[in-house]
């Protein structure tokens, strides 16, 4: 295994601190290494869960934000600015898995995905899931805070707090926020 | 929340939005909001006034907050849960079996590699059959042939260790797990011979034999169902799925042959005609010798006798009828229309035996057939001593001609060898079918890049990278490498001999890749060039979003696979996708030496590292085309020299970045011993890269020492045999040397290898002039390319002969055109015509625009040989801090 930290976090440190001072080519970079962490957490995560244990998403972004920073201390302060990342992320892995169980195209002989392999969805979830991102798409373009404010509820299972101190905005602003966002999607959705 | 009736803010007003689009509705949006968190609250029975009291007049507004008020209503909503809450883990075991990895699936179901912990540890193949075939029926059928299976015992078949049903009623079948690819396809990756082929094939007959033997038929040989497996260094084939056909075949109706068909069972291209008949059940041993027979069809031909796709479309009565009636053309037809129809030369050619010996194994009437697998097999053993064989009318005449070739081998050893060997016995003891004289050491590895089998053809970039480690590694554990430039020019149909004896290499690395959206399959093959075989193979997948990783991953089994110690296998850094891409095209541009690609490549390795600033290598890559640059008056060394200190200091045992430093240090600051210590540090990371040794040649040139010149040249050469540059600086040296006529042959084995390459024609005249033939000297001026070359040697050439108008000529061109840039050349031309304080005069102009060509040629250079001499000199060397 390559994951010896002392390379990777100072670059994920690195691109963080980029990202930071206004370099909007450092998330490019820093997408698919954060993708490949969670990845591979994921499916280490599953073979050490019980069975009837459910993946938790928030525990999967903090230990792959840990592995992917070490112990560097001035990579705290970007924790947050990592788990928007990791938002997106997150809701790109499941988006896709949803879409490979719709299409039913399971790619005949090529090997499938490590998660495609420790999670199921149902057919209903599934469809449900690629409504929601379209919407989500949507609802974007009129608030970007209210979806982002999704990603991170809904899809890597932050609590308000959490979701206020990765935004910087006061908890009150994600309350409100968050439920005009669900009033609009559930309206969207048809529900 | 908590906010009561009318309470709303004063900002919450119906207003007109902003003039641009999206603005107004997010402004819209916003408003939408407000509204509804002051509604949610109100009592449902207020709600609508209160709206329609805040916007009077913007109805859509009213009904739009209203409807998102009313589903808010409703109540647990999946939106109102974490995404991965609600979902399940995958059952990740089936009664004992820990499902790891799916690695097949089809229309029967389902394949996973398992792992077993009781009651031993080991991993397997399950095979689960789809729901709708009758589980009990299934099962029932197994069990009566399981004692029976459970009996075989041969390398070449799989072993069946159980069959059950899981608890929710699947039948399953639990087997040995190989590794492996079809034997068409393996066959096919590794551009095997015949006989190759042969020799595989006789090894699946056995196993079917054995199995026949025990009582058991397959029903179902195909090449997907022959795998073959590289176990300790070497291919083995192992059928699998014995046992499977029978327990779940139905009788083979007009219904069932479109289920059936492109399923796991029943494939129609391999089946015989009595299984295609009505009365399916009558199928003997004999049944498993046609599908033997069109898979030995398949690996000498290449292609099905029949056409698949016209197979397919003709249903039930069309395969029926064309696998009764239809005779197929003989495999050496088929290999030779399949060759027309893709405008290729066919690799081999089948001859008559073994067209025969297919077309028994598939003959429609059974009883004609070989009576058995062991009986194919002995045919083919037959072909292979060049025995008659059986798949023929004996006569006669067919038995003398071929007892008469046979033996002519020993007539012909009798009478004729001894005549071969007195005329070329030396050549026989040198060895005529390798480089004379130099050994071929275990250690040596051509790496050819992977054959993209995507539609596509365009994900070239993505394994570039790969094998770029890949040589690094094998370079680092001191193998010698063949330098890409040499791979390139090897046709695309060299086979594994000829690239062995091209490269002067012992082992070739080469394979296949393909993507697939996020995944990709890369198959990788190392072999001997001694005997064409395969020594290791192996087959990876990795995702694509790890593909950084998995470079690691590969590269790492690769030289384990090769002995090379782990220490030796380098640690890769994560850098990005598209930086990674950037600086492989930047290299690529690079090698293809011309300003325009000097300058593209620039841009690539800037952006490179924009992306992934600590990316050593696309630091050591700007630094190597800066140099490029600057060699041709077009760039600065101090900007080369800048980003080579940083590729250092990300990466201080980076090899390439110590011979860029060396480079610049020799041909740009004459920083003598300064460039020795950059190269030595090159050549302790890795021995034989080419680059280094060749940077370490000139070097031992400025310094005048021609011998260890020599010597390094021979090494990088040795690592770049098919390269025009190297033959071309091999023949300058040795002319240096005096060694005309060696320098000769180099040269023009420089210009066999790229007739346009600038300097050879130029070095040959000189070599020419050197002899005494100024004739052939003009001849190869006049025919070199490059103008510079071209002019100074014209000028030397024209004098020798007397036409000192042209070579006045020729040097005034020089002069016009390149006073800046070749000085040097013009010190030389007027050296060679005895005119001394032209020539230093000259020197000195090189001295002071620092002339590339000055520190590598003047202490050597024979044409200088009347300076150096001279007390004049002195000076030129003291300014070049050159040894006395």
């Amino acid at each position: 295994m390559t994951d010896q930290p002392s390379n990777n976090s100072h670059q994920v440190t690195l691109l963080l601190q980029q990202m930071q001072g206004g370099k909007p080519e450092a998330m490019e970079e820093l997408l698919p290494l954060v993708y490949a962490e969670l990845r591979k957490l994921a499916a280490g995560y599953m073979k050490r869960e019980r069975p009837g244990h459910t993946l938790q998403a928030t525990a999967l972004v903090h230990e792959a934000f840990l592995k992917m920073v070490g112990g560097d201390e001035s990579a705290f302060a970007n924790r947050s600015h990592f788990f928007g990342v990791a938002a997106s992320v997150m809701r790109h892995i499941l988006v896709d898995h949803a879409r490979s169980h719709t299409s039913g195209k399971r790619g005949g002989t090529a090997p499938k995905l490590q998660l495609d392999e420790a999670l199921v969805f149902s057919n209903d979830q599934s469809s449900q899931l690629l409504e929601l991102n379209d919407a989500l798409d949507r609802l974007n373009k009129l608030s970007p805070r209210q979806a982002k404010i999704v990603e991170l509820r809904y899809f890597t299972g932050l609590s308000i707090p959490e979701t206020a101190t990765v935004l910087d905005v006061a908890p009150r602003t994600v309350i409100r926020e968050w439920a005009v966002a669900q009033a609009w999607l559930r309206r969207e959705l048809g529900a | 929340m908590g906010r009561g009736p009318g309470m709303a803010p004063p900002g919450v007003r119906c207003v007109s939005g902003p003039s641009q689009e999206d603005d107004a509705a997010q402004v819209r949006h916003q408003l939408a909001g407000e509204l509804f968190l002051a509604a949610v609250d109100l009592p449902a029975s207020e709600q609508l006034a209160y709206l329609q009291n805040q916007c009077p007049g913007d109805a859509d507004l009213v009904a739009e907050v209203l409807s998102m008020v009313q589903s808010s209503a409703a109540e647990e909503h999946f939106l109102s849960r974490p995404i991965l809450e609600g979902v399940e883990p995958l059952r990740r075991t089936i009664g004992p079996y820990r499902l790891l990895q799916m690695i097949g699936e089809g229309g029967m179901g389902e394949v996973w590699l398992v792992e077993q912990t009781h009651p031993i540890r080991r991993r397997a193949a399950l095979k689960l059959i789809k729901a709708g075939l009758a589980t009990k029926e299934v099962v029932a059928r197994f069990e009566s042939e399981r004692q029976a299976l459970a009996t075989l015992d041969h390398a070449a078949v799989a072993k069946v260790f159980e069959a059950g049903s899981t608890p929710d009623g699947m039948p399953y079948f639990l087997m040995e797990y190989v590794p492996g690819i079809p034997i068409t396809a393996h066959c096919d990756s590794h551009r095997m011979s015949n006989n190759e082929r042969l020799q595989l094939f006789l090894q699946v007959c056995e196993g079917v034999q054995h199995a026949h033997d025990n009582g058991i038929i397959h029903r179902d040989l195909k090449p997907s169902n022959i795998l073959v497996a590289i176990k300790d260094g070497v291919a083995a084939p192992k059928i699998i799925d014995f046992g499977v056909a029978k327990a779940t075949s139905q009788p083979l109706t007009d219904r069932t042959v479109y289920t059936r068909i492109g399923s796991m069972i029943g494939t129609p291209e391999y089946m015989s005609p009595e299984q295609a008949g009505v009365t399916s059940q009558d199928v003997d041993t004999r049944t498993d010798v046609y599908s033997l027979g069109v898979i030995l069809y398949e690996l000498l031909a290449g292609s099905l006798p029949f056409d698949s796709d016209l197979m397919r479309k003709s249903g039930y009565e069309g395969i029926r009828r064309m696998l009764l009636e239809e005779d197929p053309p003989p495999p050496s037809a088929k290999l030779r229309t399949s060759a027309l129809d893709s405008q290729k030369t066919p690799l081999r050619t089948v001859p008559g035996d073994l067209d025969r010996i297919t077309l028994k194994a598939m003959d429609k009437d059974r009883l004609r057939r070989y009576a058995s697998p062991i009986a194919l097999a002995a045919d083919i053993r037959r072909y292979l001593a060049g025995e008659p064989v059986q798949a023929r009318p004996s006569t006669i005449g067919y038995r003398t001609s071929k007892f008469v070739r046979r033996n002519r081998t020993g007539v012909l050893a009798g009478a004729l060898v001894a005549a071969v060997l007195a005329a070329f016995g030396f050549a026989m003891k040198a060895g005529v079918f390798s480089t004379p004289g130099v050994k071929v050491e275990e250690d040596s590895i051509a790496v050819i890049p992977l054959k993209d089998l995507g539609q596509q053809k365009d994900q070239e970039h993505f394994v570039d990278g790969l094998l770029e480690e890949l040589q690094r590694t094998f370079r680092r554990a001191g193998w010698r490498v063949t330098y890409p430039e040499s791979i390139s020019q090897l046709q695309d149909t060299a086979n594994v001999r000829e690239i062995g004896r091209k490269l002067n290499v012992r082992r070739v690395l080469s394979g296949t890749f393909k993507r697939y959206d996020n995944r990709a399959k890369i198959s990788i093959q190392v072999f001997d060039t001694a005997d064409a075989r395969t020594i290791w193979s192996e087959d990876f997948d990795p995702s694509m979003s790890d593909f950084l990783q998995a470079e690691g991953e590969i590269t790492r089994a690769t030289a384990r696979a090769m002995g090379i110690s782990r220490k030796a296998s380098t640690t890769i850094q994560p850098v990005s996708p598209i930086a990674k891409k950037a600086y492989n095209e930047g290299k690529d541009l690079l090698g293809r030496n011309n300003t325009e690609s000097f300058k593209a490549a620039v841009k690539l390795f800037d952006k490179s590292i924009r992306i992934s600033p600590l990316f050593a290598k696309a630091w050591a890559g700007l630094a190597a085309a800066k140099q490029a640059q600057a060699n041709v008056a077009e760039g600065s060394f101090a900007d080369a020299r800048k980003a080579v200190d940083e590729a250092l200091r990300l990466d201080p045992e980076l090899a390439e970045a110590h011979t860029i430093l060396g480079n610049i240090k020799l041909y740009q600051d004459w920083d003598w011993a300064g460039a020795e210590t950059a190269f030595r540090r090159g050549l302790e990371l890795e021995p034989n890269n080419r680059d280094t040794l060749f940077g370490a040649s000139i070097l031992a040139k400025s310094q005048g020492h021609l011998e260890e010149a020599l010597e390094l040249v021979k090494k990088a050469s040795n690592l770049n045999p098919l390269s025009p540059v190297d033959q071309s600086e091999l023949g300058l040296t040795l002319h240096y040397m005096g060694r005309h006529e060696e320098a000769i042959a180099s040269l023009k084995k420089s210009l066999a290898l790229n007739k346009d390459h600038g300097a050879s024609h130029a070095i040959l005249c000189r070599a020419y002039l050197a002899m005494g033939d100024a004739k052939k000297g003009l001849e190869e001026a006049l025919a070199e390319p490059h103008p510079i070359f071209r002019n100074y040697t014209l000028a030397m050439a024209y004098y020798e002969l007397g036409r000192t108008k042209e070579s006045d000529t020729a040097i005034a061109a020089l002069i016009k055109d390149n006073s800046k840039d070749a000085p040097y050349n013009i010190a030389e031309a007027y050296a060679f015509r005895g005119e001394k304080d032209k020539a230093f005069e000259w020197l000195h102009r090189a001295v002071a625009e620092r002339d590339t060509a000055l520190g590598p040629e003047i202490l050597c250079d024979p044409l200088i040989a009347p300076l150096r001499v001279d007390a004049r000199f002195l000076e030129i060397a003291k300014k070049m801090n050159l040894p006395r």
